[in-house]
């Protein structure tokens, strides 16, 4: 009785914690601060490790338990650090009106949302609309820093849709999916810093 | 126990061999560093032999005919990029690259393959360019933003389609959706027109890792076809072949308007890349087969025509623009054959669009076969004439046709 009581309350953190990192992740399709970026992917991951816990426990899948450890340390802790040591270089983004991209995020997370709901469920569907809000972030955003944090953003949905896909090797998977923050990054750095006269 | 595990698990040393190599030869330098390079290239080809011909298998190992004949292109293709870049250093990330792509066509599992393939793409891009202005910084910032966006995009789709296949359940939407994700998300990887633009930008790395470009996108292209098989049949599902189709059809209308604005060489790879993407669209084991000579003779010939120079420059320029008696000629007309048979209003746009294509790559071959006595020496020479031999073989001797024939059944 009170295991079905902990796995329903697992179950909706994972779905609120979902909701509200795509919420994040429309917030950091609008910010302008270097600052205020790093804090947001800083809270996402949180959120991510959270249901990376939710999901070991429910599942008996324990390295999940261990890619939170992992995740809180890199992305919540030693990439603020790094980032907020690059802030004078990466700048704040150009000014630019918000409602051209809070609409686009918010259509796009919407049909995203319509299409992969249905057959793929709530949180899979949440997962993908924060890869898609994050991918627009890229893409749109003309910044460097906005466009890494917009991939640090698509790779936290990765790793939610990994540990939500239910499949065997997850964490591992999970991980092998940090290279691509890691390349995003490491190109941020040989892009960035030569552009503001650094050695 | 654990020798048996050891000897069972041999054909993960095609894997092994160039990861090792890459670790180890990482720092090292100058004529011993390609030396090291090429004996670890060579023996990656060798090991690819043995297990394609034993058929091999291990855990996580998948040795179909598709699988075995990817493994040995690839480290073909791997061993003449190092060879031919005997001056362009950095041997050591090739090898890297070619793990990866040699991990994509080997894994049996969707998502390493996706593993592989990231990795690789992921290093292409990541080689740090020693005297780059900030016009190339931009551009190869932008082209690491894309290939992120399509790597996202296809993991998303692989997620989708392991799991309505893990489920067991027809999940005809979600499988759809799944295929549409991957197709767009490999596209560009596959080097198909006009998402392809990364590839440029990867291709200004190291001459030895930018020969491995066409490999990375025959093996792109490679996990699209396995994967159409996953979606193609499920009733209410999308037709997978249409995607192929319509991509492969755009890839082959930006090679034809680069070779019309003589853009010779570049126009190559997006127009053998596009006519296998249409011949896997087409579907049926007569185009499968054509699709897969054009990209095999894209994969070792195109980092060749890009480096070398005179005779050997004008005949892979000759066979890549679809000419006779080369394989790519037979495969071409084959190819045409299956559209008139099966969708004849695609026929002539396709085969407009291709002639086009193939025209500029011959007038390539033609300034290239005026320019020969400039060209380099016979021995510099010796990879090209090698490679244009096979493709010579394979247009005149029945068996090597047969080849690719097998290697398309065994996808049914």
């Amino acid at each position: 009785m009170s295991a079905a009581w902990i796995e329903a309350g697992l179950r909706g953190v994972v779905e609120w914690a979902a909701a509200a990192m795509l919420l994040l992740a429309l917030a950091a399709l609008l910010a302008r601060r270097a600052g205020l970026l790093v804090g947001l992917v800083a809270a996402q991951a949180v959120l991510l490790a959270l249901i990376l816990l939710a999901e070991a426990w429910l599942r008996a899948d324990w390295p999940l338990a261990a890619v939170a450890g992992l995740t809180v340390a890199a992305k919540a802790v030693a990439l603020p650090w790094g980032l907020r040591a690059l802030a004078p270089a990466l700048g704040d983004s150009p000014r630019r009106g918000p409602a051209v991209p809070a609409a686009g995020g918010v259509a796009l997370a919407g049909v995203v949302m319509v299409l992969a709901a249905p057959p793929a469920g709530l949180v899979m569907a949440l997962a993908l609309a924060v890869v898609a809000v994050g991918g627009l972030a890229a893409s749109w955003r003309r910044d460097p820093a906005g466009q890494a944090v917009g991939v640090l953003v698509l790779e936290n949905g990765l790793v939610l849709a990994i540990a939500t896909a239910a499949l065997p090797g997850a964490a591992a998977l999970a991980l092998a999916s940090g290279m691509v923050s890691a390349a995003v990054l490491l190109g941020l750095v040989r892009r960035v810093l030569p552009a503001a006269g650094a050695p | 126990m654990t020798m048996a595990a050891l000897s069972g698990g041999w054909p993960w040393l095609v894997v092994a061999v160039p990861l090792a190599a890459a670790g180890g030869l990482a720092f090292a330098r100058g004529a011993a560093a390609w030396w090291g390079a090429v004996a670890a290239a060579g023996l990656t080809l060798m090991l690819g032999v043995a297990v394609a011909t034993t058929g091999s298998g291990a855990i996580g190992v998948r040795v179909d005919a598709l699988a075995a004949h990817l493994m040995v292109l690839v480290a073909a293709a791997g061993l003449l990029a190092i060879w031919g870049a005997r001056r362009g250093g950095r041997a050591a990330l090739a090898l890297g690259v070619l793990a990866g792509i040699e991990l994509a066509a080997l894994a049996e599992a969707p998502l390493v393959r996706w593993v592989g393939l990231a990795a690789a793409g992921l290093l292409l891009l990541s080689v740090p360019l020693p005297t780059a202005t900030d016009r190339q910084r931009a551009r190869r910032w932008q082209a690491l933003l894309a290939l992120v966006l399509g790597l996202a995009a296809a993991l998303c789709g692989l997620l989708l389609l392991e799991r309505a296949a893990s489920a067991g359940l027809a999940a005809p939407v979600m499988r759809s959706l799944g295929f549409v994700l991957l197709l767009g998300g490999l596209a560009g990887g596959a080097g198909l027109a006009p998402l392809h633009g990364w590839m440029r930008a990867a291709g200004a790395g190291t001459p030895a890792s930018a020969g491995l470009v066409p490999a990375f996108a025959a093996v792109a292209l490679a996990v699209l076809l396995r994967a159409r098989g996953d979606v193609a049949g499920q009733d209410g599902a999308l037709d997978p072949g249409l995607g192929l189709l319509a991509l492969g059809m755009a890839s082959l209308g930006w090679a034809a308007v680069a070779a019309w604005r003589g853009g010779g060489a570049g126009a190559a790879l997006p127009l053998h890349a596009g006519l296998a993407a249409v011949a896997f669209g087409l579907g049926g084991t007569v185009a499968d087969a054509a699709g897969l000579t054009l990209l095999s003779a894209a994969v070792l010939m195109v980092p060749l025509v890009r480096s070398g120079g005179g005779w050997g420059r004008a005949g892979l320029l000759a066979a890549l623009a679809l000419l006779p008696p080369f394989a790519t000629f037979g495969a071409a007309l084959a190819l045409l054959g299956e559209a008139v048979r099966t969708l004849p209003w695609l026929a002539v746009p396709s085969a407009a669009l291709a002639a086009v294509g193939a025209a500029g790559l011959a007038r390539a071959a033609m300034r290239a076969w005026e320019g020969r006595r400039q060209s380099r020496s016979l021995a510099a020479q010796v990879p090209a004439l090698l490679v244009l031999g096979v493709a010579l073989a394979a247009g005149l001797a029945p068996p090597a046709a047969r080849w690719f024939v097998m290697v398309a059944e065994g996808l049914r």
